[in-house]
């Protein structure tokens, strides 16, 4: 399925989020089973609208468009790759916290362990700060991709495939870890 | 037969049954002039039955069934004695299921329509807590057929009573959070509402969580004070006990002090701060479902427009109150409490009949969906808060040579063990005989619009879909049953063994005694002398039980050293928490 032409909307990679959610909205309303329109229509509407909100999903979907092989182990961007050890090390404090903590046995000593949370989150939402400055400066290459055109830009669109990636599937690892935190102290 | 759709507030203490009329939706009354009606049936034998007030009348006096809403797609194993091991209710008139006795409700409901109506009715809107899972949904649309109603739609209540709150402010963009607190489950939800489209962005919950459980605290402090053992009370005695706590519960919202009386017991007085106080624990379980849907919906509490209040629990003072702390606001009590539902319920029925055409509701999933992997785990498939209707596909293949079927076990909720979720039921899935790893078979997971679940098998090879029936758990009594029998069987054995006891009591107190040192040197200052004495004291009370090495005294003294704590737990974790949840000033 094209998301671009399932939604109506030109082959750009920059997009206009209000826009983007106007038309889901607009099209998701028509589609839906209880105004008249088919199930699947409604699931392929809501589909394509997760492909375009997502910029990775965006421009792996352009670059298919285009003709272009992703070579899912090309090189990767050094900036990318300068997260990888403070996020594995994070996650996995974050999972030590998380198993340390449900091996407890007493309310006190989880209390106790509890001190470690703000920090821990302030750590974990660094890195998210982090990757969020680092994809946008990423997403900013998409206008010279739209400008340039698609087709000549293949490598280069290949290869910010591939650090968006990373960055994407971090940053959602990072938030599943805020919620591993709120979480723990929740079930008390 | 006429074409219209009711839409049904099928409540946990009461029930409600309303249409949009003009555009506009009102609740029918019953031939007394009454919009509501108590979900109580009562069965009298051969065939004798009552619904409603008539059978609320003789709660006290004789058997009745009362929130049957809480025992809907439940396992015996989970409702502590209501169900027998079948999953039936016992009553004078034979077992019957809890779907049975919702039809009864259903049908009075539907009688009520008809009769104001003038017309036939034979389609339903019936609105369930958002949180209910897959067979609590599916034991509801049951209960419908059984009524003689087609359930066009399950709607979840929150979202309703958003509708009721939405359908005069369709000019507004605004963002809102739904606070739903009933007679038996609680729900928030966190909505945007559009260009008429009323998106949910998250939902969060308790299903055993509501105004019973209110009555039942009540009951048993008021039991406390008047030196009453209420464990060993007979069902009516109970039933009368219960009725005062929600007299006393509904006087103390306007009162600050109220008398609790019961004849040939006692009185005593039970005044607002203390019923405050007790509440505070299930406070505390809301704020938690608040956070996370708030969490969920990627919203802070100052993003949204209003707080709307429903549910006749909201009426609460002390729940009010909380409601303003963690949203920063004063709660909208624009919706009627007991009525919302059922107004939105018919609004979501005209929605569908196309008599209401310029909304649309767009809900979500309220827990993931997944499947069990071999070692146990939760394979997510459907994360929760997804729109529905959705649909998520997983391909299995055969793991051995000439391996015919395999089982697959279908889980919904948010732990990563497969065991601490709710298992909605199994499925074979089918090989053509074929290599290891050859025969394929793909499968997809299909959640309606209703919240429940279809599963579809394609097999990759002649491309042929069947559908297929997974198991309802819902009664697996087996399974229940086992499960009583194995925990029980540990807990005994376990009982007998001091050196379990012992070994179990050393390393909490050896975790314990350390943890006393650190969170004395962090938090200390903030306590009470007395408090400070009295963890002091218990600590070296472990300390000389340690020593002692004698099983049953160091039990005792490592409980005696954890309830001193108890403070000193709370301050550490409210420091903890002031990370996640900024304290808000509010006036």
């Amino acid at each position: 399925m094209n998301a671009f032409s399932r939604l109506g909307l030109p082959r750009k990679l920059v997009i206009d989020p209000g826009e983007l959610d106007r038309v889901i909205r607009g099209m998701s309303k028509s589609a839906h089973p209880d105004a008249g329109g088919e199930g699947s229509d409604f699931e392929e509407v809501r589909k394509a609208g997760e492909v375009l909100k997502s910029p990775v999903g965006r421009l792996r979907l352009a670059l298919e468009l285009a003709g272009g092989n992703l070579e899912a182990r090309g090189s990767v961007d050094g900036q990318v790759m300068d997260f990888f050890t403070p996020v594995a090390g994070v996650l996995q404090k974050v999972d030590g916290f998380v198993a340390e903590r449900s091996a407890s046995r007493s309310a006190l000593g989880k209390a106790v362990l509890d001190a470690r949370i703000p920090s821990l989150k302030t750590e974990v939402e660094l890195l998210i700060g982090g990757l969020g400055a680092l994809e946008a400066s990423l997403v900013d290459r998409f206008k010279q991709f739209d400008e340039a055109g698609w087709e000549g830009s293949l490598l280069s669109m290949a290869e910010t495939v591939r650090a968006l990636a990373f960055v994407t599937k971090w940053q959602a690892q990072l938030r599943a870890a805020t919620g591993k935190l709120f979480e723990a102290l929740l079930g008390g | 037969m006429s074409d219209v759709i009711v839409g049904i507030d099928l409540g946990t203490t009461q029930s409600a049954v309303a249409v949009v009329d003009s555009g506009f939706p009102i609740l029918l009354a019953d031939e007394d002039g009454s919009r509501l009606t108590p979900s109580v049936v009562w069965y009298g034998g051969e065939g004798a039955l009552e619904v409603g007030r008539a059978a609320l009348r003789r709660s006290g006096v004789e058997p009745v069934v009362t929130s049957v809403k809480r025992l809907m797609g439940r396992r015996p194993s989970e409702v502590e004695g209501r169900l027998t091991a079948e999953g039936k209710i016992p009553t004078k008139g034979g077992d019957v299921s809890p779907e049975e006795v919702s039809a009864e409700i259903l049908k009075r409901l539907k009688v009520i329509a008809e009769t104001r109506l003038e017309t036939a009715v034979a389609k339903a809107v019936i609105t369930v807590p958002a949180y209910f899972h897959d067979g609590q949904r599916a034991a509801t649309k049951r209960a419908g057929e059984l009524a003689g109603l087609e359930v066009v739609r399950i709607l979840s209540e929150p979202t309703a009573a958003a509708l009721s709150y939405g359908l005069d402010r369709l000019g507004e963009n605004s963002r809102v959070a739904v606070f739903d607190l009933g007679g038996g489950t609680f729900d928030v939800s966190i909505l945007e509402m559009r260009e008429g489209v009323f998106e949910v962005g998250a939902t969060a919950g308790d299903t055993k969580l509501g105004g019973d459980d209110f009555d039942d605290l009540l009951a048993k402090k008021a039991a406390d004070r008047l030196s009453f053992d209420l464990d060993g009370a007979d069902g009516l005695e109970r039933v009368r006990w219960l009725d005062e706590s929600r007299r006393v519960k509904h006087a103390l919202s306007v009162d600050d002090r109220v008398i609790f009386r019961m004849p040939f017991t006692g009185e005593c007085e039970i005044s607002r701060a203390d019923f405050d106080a007790w509440m505070g624990p299930f406070l505390d379980r809301m704020e938690s479902c608040c956070r996370r849907a708030m969490l969920d919906a990627g919203v802070d509490a100052s993003d949204l427009a209003a707080v709307v209040m429903v549910g006749g629990s909201s009426r609460i003072p002390v729940v009010k109150g909380r409601v303003s702390s963690i949203f920063g606001r004063e709660p909208d009590l624009s919706q009627h409490p007991d009525e919302a539902i059922a107004r939105g319920a018919a609004i979501q029925a005209g929605i569908l009949a196309g008599t209401v055409r310029e909304v649309l509701l767009l809900d979500v999933t309220p827990l993931s969906l997944g499947i069990e992997t071999m070692g146990g785990l939760m394979n997510v498939l459907i994360s929760r808060n997804t729109t529905i209707p959705c649909k998520a596909g997983e391909m299995f293949t055969n793991a051995v040579d000439g391996q015919r079927s395999m089982t697959v076990t279908v889980l919904q909720g948010e732990r990563e063990l497969a065991a601490d979720n709710w298992k909605l039921g199994s499925f074979e899935v089918e090989f053509e005989p074929d290599r290891r790893g050859q025969a394929r078979v793909g499968v997809e997971f299909r959640i309606d619009a209703d919240g429940i679940l279809s599963v579809l098998a394609r097999d990759v090879s002649t491309g042929r879909d069947t559908l297929i029936e997974v198991g309802s758990a819902a009664v697996d009594v087996h399974e229940a049953k086992v499960e009583q029998m194995v925990s029980e069987s540990i807990e005994f054995a376990f009982e007998d063994m001091s050196a379990r006891v012992f070994e179990e009591a050393r390393l909490k107190a050896e975790e314990l005694l350390p943890a006393v040192e650190v969170a004395l040197e962090q938090a200390g200052e903030f306590l009470e002398p007395g408090v400070l004495s009295e963890i002091k004291a218990a600590r070296d009370g472990v300390r000389r039980a340690l020593d002692a090495k004698q099983a049953q005294s160091l039990k005792s003294a490592v409980e005696a050293l954890d309830q001193s704590t108890e403070t000193l737990a709370a301050i550490l974790v409210e420091r903890a928490s002031s990370s996640f949840f900024p304290v808000r000033e509010i006036d």
